[in-house]
């Protein structure tokens, strides 16, 4: 199977500190990957370096065979990477559906005459972008019109209709960060078919989660991260078995406690 | 060049540049512990010169009194904007601010000219002698002045900032008010105290510059030049920094006007600013700070 | 926007010259509809953008200048005139965005007023070619090919016109892929960069066509006045555009417009209390401000929402006796 997402060495420092600390992570097509690891220890500066949003990183960040180092957001975005983000970010003053229609932005194409003059093709588009937009509402399962302001959900939706912006980019490549947070646990249960399904459309996907016992159940192949390095990697099985790993985690519950 | 000529310039130049650096200070420290960004500080700055003037032309009260008088009436009045404007809005987008403090700044120029009347008044110098000489060198005392006080100024704030707990609680807030208020840190006095600190440096700019420009609503467009200064500098926690930016601008501003033409004075300053921008986006020593996720 | 909602706009606009016979109050009426257009532009790129531009007289004065020298000096036909002001704003527009655009949002707002000074100072100073602080006199009313609008109400009819075109098409661009880019960039702008939208590019394309829509309205006051003097566009007169924004509506298709008319009403309306009124208009905008972001349209669709649903409540009430 290819490859999809390769990192050499990907280093990223916050003045003296280092929060990513020679990162190579290799993940191939098709799989679901989880990445784990305590508190502070860099899953989410992994995902803001792989999409883009620190520029300043050190090491290679390969995607689908193309170096992407200095790719902005939004180029990754359009070869073909999505992410959701740990504190949910939606545009707050749209109605849902508009959300998840922005996710199609670049992959349409009405310019600002065609947008106010309109004409076919155009309306075309607009309904074929809405369409799209209910479809992968309904995907996601969110229960509600989709002409909400988004700003009114509730935590759990919000991650829903987060994700379904995500894969309205038809992304070969997702991200997911920490998306079970605040769910309950009947959405928890959702949520990892949701997961499995998005899979199922042949898109990878990276998790990130607090939740061991989501990771353990949805993922192929775990890699945890301690202090900004990569301490292991392997099925969840070899994972949970790993002495590291279990250090890193009691390290952390001592600390805790 | 006559070199006489030369350092005139440069004293001016590096005074009207320290005006636009206290005003552009009071900004940046406002900016590091809200975010938000204050453009009331142009109308706060004509609401201290007009207090001073207050205090000497009405109440006849000797110039240096009456300048600490209004630095401590303005410090009560900032520490209020910062209660009723900001605090309103801080929950929201800082833009909500901004807009809050354009309209308060409207208000306040036009309440200004209600009370005090719209025609400029003249503030006597700080020193009766106009000039002193040294050699073939002539220094206007003003000017000088203006340096003076402003170093007393900022070395006072220096020391508050960098010696004192109430400083070391001021610097906090700015990295993160979360985890200052977790600390037991008062968040909302200190943000109120900085209000209070930003409006006594704008009050102090008012104050020097009156006898230059005169007491009139015009000097509401200074504030323009303390954001200029802000920008040239660099906003960010390294505040010193806007006074050099300040300088910079005063300088750029007397010897474009000199050199090339007096009639674009305020133009050239603009122009240098936005060619920076082109070159240096983050100013002198500005963080290039990416958004937290 | 369906070309129905407009129907009750273009009554009114109709119906006004048949009601109001006073010259006056048709010159107020003119006013206030260019000041709407100049509102409207603004609202493009803070509004839609949530980008601030503090300087937007400047844009104005680049618009009504650019006409006005074109149809004085070389007496060209009207509509080129006004093109051109919109097109000469717009090429401003696009330099002094890119570079003010890349860092913080606040950058726009300060270069902006920048930019307001050093057009105001080449005004003044430009003496052979704007006239310098005496200004610009002379300049003829619209005219279509052999039609030229004279009076006030052929000035009225021109004007409102153009605004009611502009109106339709600012609700049509916000509903369509660019607009909703513009307001997601606005909600979030890391989100919408992370969602593939270029954000620097369509910034600068806000702002540019807000500088656009800014400088046509700067060229109707010029031919709506037929004289200019650099005053009128100095920085003091920027605030005046945002304050309509605020008190009718941020982002609201008909925000700037309520704005505009009521400002301008409000303006001659309250001119009995001398100078308090610009006080009183301070204080009005302070609390829009503070209190009521969304401005007046965002209380007159909240209100009509209400009255919606008490009606539905109503209607359905008889039905729950029955049952």
């Amino acid at each position: 199977m290819a490859t999809i997402l390769e990192t050499k060495d990907l280093t990223k420092r916050f003045g003296g500190l280092t929060a990513l600390d020679h990162v190579t992570i290799k993940i191939e097509e098709g799989e679901i990957r989880g990445l784990i690891g305590p508190n502070g220890s860099g899953k989410s500066t992994f995902i803001n370096c792989v999409t883009g949003h620190y520029l300043d990183t050190t090491g290679d960040i390969i995607f689908r065979g193309e170096q992407i180092n200095r790719c902005k957001a939004h180029v990754r975005t359009s070869l073909g990477m999505a992410r959701t983000f740990q504190a949910s970010r939606l545009f707050e003053e749209m109605t849902v559906k508009q959300n998840v229609v922005v996710g199609t932005h670049y992959r349409t194409k009405t310019g600002v005459f065609g947008g106010i003059f309109g004409g076919k093709a155009v309306q075309n588009e607009e309904r074929t972008v809405f369409a799209e937009a209910e479809k992968w509402l309904d995907f996601v399962g969110y229960e509600g019109t989709g002409d909400e302001l988004a700003g009114s959900l509730a935590h759990g939706p919000r991650r829903l209709v987060e994700i379904a912006r995500a894969l309205a980019s038809q992304p070969q490549f997702i991200m997911l960060d920490e998306p079970a947070a605040g769910m309950n646990p009947s959405e928890k249960v959702a949520l990892m078919d949701i997961i499995r399904r998005i899979r199922d459309l042949g898109i990878t996907v990276l998790l990130i989660e607090h939740d061991m016992k989501l990771v353990m159940n949805v993922c192929d192949k775990i890699s945890v991260l301690n202090f900004g390095a990569k301490i292991a990697e392997g099925t969840p099985e070899q994972v949970q078995n790993d002495p590291q790993v279990i250090e890193a985690y009691l390290g952390e519950v001592t600390t805790n406690a | 060049m006559d070199l006489a000529i030369f350092v005139q310039l440069l004293i001016g130049g590096i005074a009207m540049g320290i005006i636009y650096g206290l005003i552009g200070f009071g900004i940046n420290l406002i900016f590091n512990a809200t975010s938000g960004v204050n453009f009331a500080q142009g109308a706060l700055v004509m609401l201290g010169a007009y207090m001073s003037v207050t205090f000497t032309n009405f109440i006849k009260l000797p110039l240096f009194l009456s300048a600490i008088c209004a630095v401590a009436v303005m410090a009560v009045i900032g520490a209020l904007f910062g209660f009723f404007v900001y605090e309103p809005v801080r929950a929201e987008k800082s833009h909500r601010f901004l807009l809050a403090a354009v309209a308060v700044s409207i208000f306040l120029t036009e309440v200004i000219q209600l009370i005090w009347g719209k025609l400029p008044y003249v503030v006597p110098r700080f020193i009766k002698k106009s000039s002193v000489r040294a050699g073939t060198l002539v220094f206007d005392t003003q000017n000088l002045c203006i340096i003076g006080v402003a170093v007393v100024c900022l070395f006072l704030i220096h020391l508050l900032l960098n010696k004192t707990q109430l400083g070391l609680m001021m610097r906090a807030v700015g990295q993160s008010k979360e985890v200052s208020s977790l600390m037991g840190i008062p968040v909302r006095w200190i943000v109120r105290i900085t209000f209070a600190c930003s409006t006594m440096m704008a009050t102090v700019a008012g104050v020097v510059a009156g006898p230059i420009f005169f007491v009139s609503p015009l000097l509401a467009d200074l504030s323009v030049k303390g954001f200029a200064s802000g920008i040239i500098g660099g906003f960010g926690p390294r505040v010193f920094a806007t006074i050099i930016g300040g300088i910079i601008l005063g300088l750029v501003e007397t010897f474009g006007a000199f050199f090339l033409s007096s009639s674009y004075r305020d133009a050239w300053g603009f122009i240098f600013l936005i060619c920076m921008l082109l070159i240096s986006p983050y100013g002198l020593v500005g963080e290039k700070r990416a958004q937290k996720v | 926007m369906k070309f129905k909602n407009l129907l009750i706009p273009i009554a009114i606009s109709v119906v006004l010259p048949l009601v109001i016979r006073s010259e006056y109050w048709f010159y107020i009426l003119t006013l206030a509809s260019v000041f709407s257009i100049l509102a409207l532009g603004l609202n493009i790129v803070m509004g839609l953008c949530g980008q601030i531009s503090l300087g937007h007289a400047a844009f104005w004065g680049i618009g009504a200048y650019t006409s006005g020298i074109l149809l004085v000096k070389l007496q060209v036909p009207f509509i080129v005139a006004l093109v051109a002001g919109g097109i000469m704003s717009a090429v401003f527009g696009v330099l002094l965005g890119i570079p003010s655009l890349k860092v913080r949002n606040v950058y726009l707002a300060i270069t902006t007023i920048g930019f307001n000074f050093i057009v105001n100072a080449v005004m003044n100073n430009w003496i052979t070619l704007t006239g310098g602080p005496d200004g610009l006199p002379n300049i003829p009313p619209p005219s279509f090919g052999p039609l030229t609008f004279r009076t006030m109400v052929g000035k009225y009819a021109v004007i409102v016109t153009i605004l009611l075109l502009f109106v339709w098409g600012f609700s049509r661009f916000k509903d369509s892929r660019v607009g909703r880019a513009l307001q997601a960039i606005k909600d979030d702008e890391l989100a919408a960069s992370h969602s593939g939208i270029n954000v620097h590019y369509y910034k600068v394309l806000a702002f540019t066509m807000s500088a656009f829509v800014t400088g046509v309205g700067g060229a109707l006051y010029a031919s709506f006045i037929e004289y200019i003097s650099p005053d009128t566009f100095a920085f003091a007169s920027s605030p005046v555009l945002l304050s309509m924004l605020l008190v009718g509506g941020i982002g609201s298709t008909w925000g700037p417009v309520i704005g505009a008319f009521l400002l301008e009403i409000l303006s001659e309306g309250l001119r009995f209390l001398r100078d308090y009124y610009m006080a009183i208009y301070g204080l009005l905008v302070v609390i829009m401000a503070l209190r009521m972001p969304q401005g007046l349209a965002g209380l007159f669709s909240m209100l009509g929402e209400k009255i919606r649903a008490s009606m539905r409540q109503h209607r359905k009430a008889p039905a729950g006796k029955e049952v």
